[in-house]
């Protein structure tokens, strides 16, 4: 088992399997351990940017995908057409956790969740003008033509 | 540090005039005032730089922001160039698109002056040549292009809305850069497939997709008749034209040579069967092991003759449909044999949803995996209504003759739609069809306004003698009942005596409605309220 120790300061106990999605997580526990900095489940890893409501939205995604080889491809003309349905309602389900999930997961080294998350955040976007997008994200446009 | 402006030398913040203004003349003041409106300014973008900063999507790493990027063109491209707008909204994501080439690979040959600057920042990247819309093409135009005299290899080219000279003058003239072109995907207008015919013999070694639409495919043509492994065919005619004149064997000897192919998409293009195809009962089989989507439509022989060869992996999403003639249902026609080999490829997965589709003669059976965001029909069927009254008994002969096999798949839910044909299907044909159907658990109704009257008295019309059909049916759901109609309460309660029955059989659990009553129809809902153990009204049906 693995200790993940959130940005809030909650410790989450994950299977390795489940952890090891993650390519960040993979190479710290790859890693040399020297005991003299004490047990190292005990020590957990500690994740400074990713919140435990997202960390927790991001360990159902791998546990349901656990079986899976990685993949990095969802390269297709439509952009949700080759989505499996549980992916596409775990990523649309709240718009502003799925922007939140594509800066955990780049952070986390999961490619096919920022895959993902990327699309489900592009398609906020879609068909919207600068203007309308500037609102969304509450930023301003800072230069001049 | 001096609180003056450097370039106007006001005071910082300070917006009153400075006092000298007024004594140095009209154009002096002028000047003096432009900068002063510049550096504000200035300033004014740096605060909302700052600001930006701030914002969670500026903690967007500037490769995650790109592949957002390419992900909105990709979506949006072929509509218009809307999508470049996203470099209008601030400069941290203007600087991430323009130093990346990638996003510049798309030139739209509709907009020639966007496509010169287009290709100019793509700096080097492989094209994927682009004309969007059904417009007028302008090969001259194309052609004046300057940036393409220098650019990279042309990987991919999307035409839509050309005819087939203008397609051979671009590939000729572009013929140096087509030695890596990987997907070529045309959409002519006019009639002008023989040029395009010509045009499209050429051997590309790289390519991997064709798509062709409103084009007529040579099967013996060098394009597709290769050994390189193409992983899309995907070809559209828009009628069947010269086709007869070519051996259907040309189709099995090229996709016997595809066996990587992942998308296999014909329609109207299969050459005609002739008599030495049918007596040749030893025609091959053709593997497509990593075929994920397969669609047929044509004529019945030709479609028999090649979907009945292909062996497919149970993954692979099918559907075929029938350019459906009154012949197709005479005793001998191969109809009964295509849907049931459609319907064994659905044994092959699980699909937990049967939709069947009451509608025009066209899509005989189809049977296929969900895509992403639609829930159905991963099986659809359609009641074929073909106007000689033999045709028709036979259609319906046939379509309850396939109740037990429909019936037989694995499959939890029913989803039906209906429209103006629906009323030719009898209280007899139901109680036929359905008869087989014992595992559903959940029944949809698309009514479109129609009230399904005669199916639900066939289920709720059993006793003794007759069997209760759909046993373990839990839920009901009636969509698009148009309650807000002033007949809507009497036409409800038409159906309450079926429904009631019904809701009373212990296994029933939920009654739901597409719709709310409007106030003038508030007795719909006072009708409905106890007549199923949970009823449930408006937008919360969709989870059931």
């Amino acid at each position: 088992m693995v200790v993940l120790i959130t940005s809030d300061d909650e410790r989450i106990v994950v299977e390795d399997d489940i952890a090891k999605r993650s390519g960040l997580i993979r190479d710290l526990l790859a890693a040399p351990w020297d005991p003299k900095d004490g047990d190292r489940e005990y020590m957990g890893i500690e994740l400074p940017i990713v919140s435990s409501d997202v960390l927790k939205k991001i360990l159902e995604y791998c546990e349901h995908h656990k079986e899976e080889p990685f993949d990095d491809t969802y390269e297709s003309e439509d952009m949700f057409a080759d989505i499996d349905e549980w992916d596409l309602n775990f990523i649309t389900a709240d718009p502003h956790m799925a922007f939140e999930i594509v800066l955990a997961a780049n952070y986390l080294e999961i490619p096919p969740l920022v895959s993902l998350g990327s699309k489900a955040v592009a398609n906020m976007m879609r068909g919207k003008d600068a203007e309308e997008i500037c609102d969304m994200f509450n930023i301003e446009k800072d230069f001049e033509p | 540090m001096s609180p003056h402006c450097p370039s106007c030398r006001c005071m910082k913040h300070d917006l009153s005039p400075p006092e000298t203004l007024s004594q140095q003349g009209t154009v002096p003041a002028v000047k003096i005032l432009d900068d002063r409106i510049k550096c504000l300014v200035n300033e004014l973008c740096q605060l909302r730089r700052q600001r930006n900063t701030l914002q969670p999507i500026s903690r967007l790493p500037p490769e995650v922001l790109l592949r957002i990027f390419v992900d909105v063109r990709k979506a949006t491209e072929r509509l218009s160039p809307q999508w470049i707008k996203l470099t209008h909204v601030c400069s941290f994501w203007r600087d991430v698109a323009l130093s990346s080439a990638i996003l510049w690979n798309s030139p739209d040959l509709l907009y020639p002056e966007l496509a010169e600057e287009t290709v100019r920042r793509s700096r080097g990247t492989t094209l994927r040549i682009m004309h969007s819309k059904k417009k007028v093409f302008n090969p001259p135009r194309l052609l004046g292009i300057s940036s393409l005299e220098t650019s990279a290899p042309i990987t991919s080219i999307d035409l839509t809305g050309v005819e087939g000279r203008d397609i051979a003058i671009l590939l000729n003239a572009r013929h140096g850069q087509l030695s890596q072109l990987r997907e070529i995907a045309v959409e002519v207008t006019g009639a002008t497939e023989a040029q395009l015919h010509n045009v499209l013999t050429d051997d590309y070694p790289c390519l991997q997709s064709i798509q062709l639409r409103r084009c007529h495919l040579e099967w013996t043509s060098a394009l597709v008749n290769t050994t390189t492994c193409l992983h899309t065919i995907d070809v559209h005619s828009p009628h069947r034209g010269i086709l007869g004149r070519k051996p259907f064997s040309s189709v099995l000897t090229v996709l016997q040579l595809q066996t990587r192919l992942v998308h296999l998409d014909l329609e109207l293009t299969l050459p005609s069967l002739r008599g030495e195809d049918l007596e040749n009962g030893s025609s091959p089989t053709i593997s497509l092991p990593k075929l994920k989507h397969l669609r047929i439509h044509d004529l019945l022989r030709e479609t028999h003759h090649l979907f009945t060869r292909l062996r497919l992996s149970p993954s692979c999403c099918v559907t075929v449909s029938i350019a459906q003639s009154e012949d197709d249902y005479s005793a001998s026609s191969p109809l009964l044999p295509l849907t049931e080999s459609v319907l064994a490829h659905a044994h092959t997965f699980s699909p937990s949803t049967l939709a069947m589709l009451l509608g025009p003669p066209f899509m005989l059976v189809c049977v296929g995996t969900p895509r992403a965001g639609e829930k159905r029909p991963l099986l659809s069927f359609r009641w074929p209504s073909v106007i000689h009254p033999q045709s028709q008994r036979a259609a319906h002969a046939l379509l309850i003759s396939l109740g037990p096999v429909i019936g037989a798949l694995p499959v939890s839910e029913l989803s039906i739609t209906f429209d103006h044909s629906s009323s030719r299907i009898t209280y007899g044909d139901w109680r036929q069809l359905l008869v087989g159907f014992e595992g559903l658990r959940s029944v949809r109704l698309e009514t479109r306004g129609r009230l399904p009257v005669h199916f639900l008295q066939v289920l709720a019309d059993y006793d003794e003698n007759t069997p209760r059909l759909l046993p373990h049916m839990q839920n009901l759901v009636l969509t698009d009942l148009e309650l807000g109609k002033y007949n809507a309460l009497h036409a409800i309660q038409g159906i309450l005596p079926a429904l009631t029955r019904r809701c009373q059989d212990g296994v029933f659990r939920a009654l739901c409605f597409s719709e709310v009553p409007g106030e003038a129809n508030e007795g719909i809902r006072t009708l409905m309220e106890g007549v199923a153990p949970l009823v449930v009204w408006g937008g919360d049906v969709e989870k059931w």
